[in-house]
């Protein structure tokens, strides 16, 4: 056989052979690429760049602060364990119509750290609090749409993290603010010349492109992919004790899809490389993951429970603080030399309310990445 | 415009340095992975393969093209795995036919090469298709070059088998290409 003519054949099979990426898409492209390695939320992990002394006053703080919120993790045992078998007796997904969908509303929040070189020398980086709100739609197919609606630059919510962030911010001439969902109908991921922006930052936004903020890994995932989720979400079994087990086995993944076989933790921390399944922190680590999807509250809370109630280093921080409708208890554990994570419950129904993660900043802790879930409900079609 | 470093290892490396090493190898990487996914998520691949390459950046001593396919390979494996599929059905590009690339040889080869295991039609287009040398492709595998050697031989010689099963082409490719067929 003549190998030159088919070698000539299969080059003229190539499906790109003749597509050239243009300048423009390489721009994009690299914006994008910029939000993923150095994503406005630190994808909650806020490195500081001066260790030694600092590091270790940092870390002699967080053991003060979790020295000083001794109740014993008996009490935190009792208090998880209490609440995931509240949860687990509790009501799941509501049925659905055929013309309805799960809807759910989240707050998610996020400390956004950036530079522009219009900022002074004294004052290189500015902290911007960013709030965005998350609703999903997902009918009985599995279909739906997400929605993330950040709220305006210095609006409510949105704001600078410190009126001195603020004021370096105006005399600098009010550089571009990187730090809400953003796509490329709305200007802003065009936008890198550090021009003025003034008006509402990000608008409605329908995928969630330039999201770097709580376990959406920088905004890689789509809107379809987010919405596939969730359906994937509402699949899982309804029983915590299995759904623990699956996470132990390494068997859900990070957008809650189930493998029928064990595997290797989707999230691994170094600690449990080559092995099948998630160790506990592994498993707190991707839990905070899917704790963003669709529905998650509602799925995992219990099993999120049993996880924090196996890591030794938890603590009650409050177990009775009260809301107009419930009596809240919060819940931290150490995820890293200089990081907490909290979850805040609700004691008589045990349903998810909040999860934060704290972070030492300028000696203090400070929330770097928070959600507030809503309930689910079934709304018909009509209201979407 | 830039975020604070959120890694501590990368204090030589700057993102500029960086950006230059994208603009190198943006574009051919853009390709290689259009030629293995859909196109709706492009994009998301090519970003999470620089955002993993940015990471391990400084630990490499030779960041190359071969390595960036190799990285790409892996994303490419998730995004298989994130949508429950063994791998894309990319279509092949229609051949432009002349007297030298009859319609018969088009469909045979496209048809042969559908047949042929994942891992063979992955050799072949990085050897045809992304005009990688072997001792690149050999990086992009993570095999030796030998062991590359008897892969391709084996992939030819069964993309060869399924074109004579299903094909007259043959007939046709024993003949110099340039030789056109006989009336």
């Amino acid at each position: 056989m003549n190998t030159d003519y088919l070698e000539t054949l299969l080059r003229a099979l190539d499906p790109a052979k003749s597509s050239e990426p243009s300048s423009a898409a390489q721009a994009r492209l690299w914006q994008e690429i910029t939000n993923l390695i150095s994503p406005p939320v630190s994808k909650k992990r806020i490195r500081r760049m001066s260790i030694g002394a600092g590091l270790l006053s940092s870390l002699m703080l967080v053991i003060g602060v979790t020295t000083a919120l001794e109740p014993s993790s008996s009490a935190v045992a009792a208090i998880l364990q209490r609440a995931a078998s509240n949860d687990a007796g509790a009501a799941r997904f509501p049925r659905l119509a055929s013309t309805q969908s799960y809807h759910q509303s989240n707050t998610l929040t996020f400390r956004c750290e950036f530079s522009s070189p219009l900022l002074p020398e004294n004052h290189p980086w500015l902290s911007y609090i960013t709030v965005v709100r998350e609703e999903t739609w997902i009918d009985a197919a599995g279909e739906g749409r997400v929605s993330l609606q950040p709220t305006a630059l210095n609006g409510i919510d949105s704001h600078f993290a410190t009126p001195s962030d603020q004021s370096a911010w105006e005399l600098a001439g009010k550089p571009f603010v990187p730090c809400a969902t953003s796509n490329s109908t709305n200007s802003l991921a065009s936008n890198a010349s550090n021009i003025e922006v003034t008006g509402v930052l990000g608008g409605f936004s329908s995928s969630v492109e330039g999201y770097g903020g709580f376990g959406l890994s920088g905004g890689l995932w789509s809107a379809s992919a987010i919405v596939s989720a969730g359906a994937n979400i509402e699949s899982l079994p309804n029983d915590a004790g299995r759904i623990s087990q699956l996470l132990a086995d390494g068997q859900i993944d990070e957008l809650g899809a189930m493998s029928p076989i064990k595997k290797s933790c989707p999230v691994q921390d170094g600690s449990n490389v080559g092995l099948v399944g998630c160790t506990p922190s592994e498993e707190l680590a991707l839990l905070e993951k899917l704790l963003v999807l669709p529905g998650a509250s509602e799925k995992l809370g219990a099993a999120l429970y049993r996880v924090v109630a196996e890591l030794p280093t938890a603590q009650v921080i409050d177990a009775s603080s009260r809301t107009l409708s419930a009596t809240v208890s919060t819940v931290q554990v150490p995820i890293a030399a200089n990081e907490v994570f909290q979850l805040s419950l609700d004691n008589d129904s045990g349903s998810l309310i909040s999860t934060k993660v704290f972070a030492l900043i300028d000696g203090a802790l400070t929330p770097i990445a928070a959600i507030d879930f809503g309930a689910i409900s079934a709304v018909t079609q009509s209201n979407q | 415009m830039r975020f604070r470093s959120t890694r501590s290892s990368h204090s030589q490396i700057s993102l500029r340095d960086f950006e230059g090493f994208y603009h190198q190898h943006a574009a051919p990487l853009i390709r290689f992975v259009a030629r293995r996914v859909r196109p709706s998520v492009v994009d998301e691949v090519v970003a999470a393969t620089f955002a993993i390459a940015w990471k391990k950046f400084d630990l490499v001593a030779n960041p190359s093209l071969p390595w960036l396919y190799r990285i790409a390979t892996f994303e490419i494996l998730h995004d298989y795995r994130r949508q429950s599929r063994e791998g894309e059905q990319i279509p092949l590009a229609d051949i432009e036919l002349t007297d030298d690339f009859p319609l018969d040889d088009a469909l045979s080869i496209t048809g042969a090469f559908a047949q042929l295991s994942q891992s063979d039609q992955e050799l072949l287009r990085l050897l045809y298709w992304d005009d990688l040398r072997r001792d690149e492709i050999a990086v992009v595998l993570g095999c030796s070059m030998g062991t590359l050697n008897v892969r391709v031989h084996r992939a030819m010689e069964r993309l060869r088998a399924f074109l004579v099963e299903t094909s007259s082409l043959s007939d046709h490719a024993d003949k110099p290409h340039h030789v056109p067929e006989e009336e």
